[in-house]
């Protein structure tokens, strides 16, 4: 709340201000023009969010990979937490925005919503490899966050990670994502607890070519 | 072969707390073999069908290199 008017008081309609995070697009395919703003995208469930974008391109397997009659471009992030204290305040969720000319209304995955209400997915760091064009994505990771109920102290959070695999299968888009889970479509987790329990945050995965060299 | 490679971070109830900057917890990596990629791998029927929760402490590996430092 602030006197963003300047008219002298803080009870004004547009003097409540709520602050999320946003992710812009700009178009600098041209180093040497003023990057074109190409969409913004933002909502009040992304929190504070501090997650990558991850670029993917998904194409179906039955498609040739440089074929684009299907393919689809999206956009990747997780949502952060509601307050300065690093609680989070609704389930969280990943979000996968297609990337067209117009970004329209985002499509949003629901992740694990209903089955552990309290938890975080910050950080949360969506990785998808293979982005290139000839090489459409299959999967991601994620990493999750679990917090304590307000209280309880430390020792409740827990460890996840979680994979979401494409079936690379018409329609190319998010509704073939992870597995069906009532009318959400949820991540299968990687791991749960281990021995202790703290918080799991996710790095880059990395594949092994078969000469051993990472990629 | 898919690794995802995993750290460990705060065990506070606040992530942005004093007691979160002072604690001074062991933390711990984790390297996870994805097993749904690999051929003839899990089939994910569920969300904890396909767990990687085989995990070997390897806290006692002794590496070695060359070139290590000239880098």
């Amino acid at each position: 709340m602030a006197d963003f008017n300047g008219d002298g008081n803080t009870t004004d309609l547009n003097d409540t201000r709520y602050f999320y995070s946003a992710y812009v697009v700009l178009d600098i395919t041209d180093p040497d023009a003023t990057p074109t703003v190409l969409g913004v995208y933002s909502a009040s469930d992304l929190g504070l969010t501090t997650s990558y974008p991850t670029v993917a391109r998904m194409n179906l397997s039955s498609d040739g990979n440089t074929t684009h009659t299907n393919s689809k471009w999206f956009m990747v992030f997780g949502s952060g937490v509601h307050g300065y204290d690093g609680r989070a305040a609704a389930t969280a969720q990943l979000f996968a925005v297609e990337l067209r000319a117009s970004l329209g209304t985002a499509p949003t995955v629901t992740e694990d919503a209903g089955r552990l209400v309290e938890f975080v997915s910050w950080p949360i760091r969506s990785r998808w490899i293979k982005i290139s064009i000839s090489d459409p994505t299959q999967s991601m990771w994620d990493g999750q966050s679990i917090l304590p109920p307000a209280g309880s102290g430390i020792g409740r959070a827990r460890c996840i990670g979680s994979r979401w695999v494409s079936a690379r299968a018409a329609p190319c888009s998010t509704s073939t994502w992870g597995i069906a889970s009532g009318a959400d479509r949820v991540p299968t987790e990687m791991l749960d607890t281990f021995t202790i329990e703290r918080r799991l945050g996710i790095s880059r995965p990395y594949d092994i070519e078969s000469n051993g060299h990472l990629r | 072969m898919m690794w995802e490679k995993c750290g460990s971070s705060s065990a506070q109830a606040d992530f942005l707390s004093t007691a979160d900057k002072a604690d001074t917890s062991s933390q711990y990596l984790l390297g996870l073999k994805d097993s749904v990629l690999r051929p003839g791998g899990c089939t994910q029927t569920a969300v904890w069908s396909c767990w990687e929760d085989n995990l070997l402490d390897v806290s006692n590996v002794q590496i070695s290199c060359h070139l290590c430092g000239g880098i």
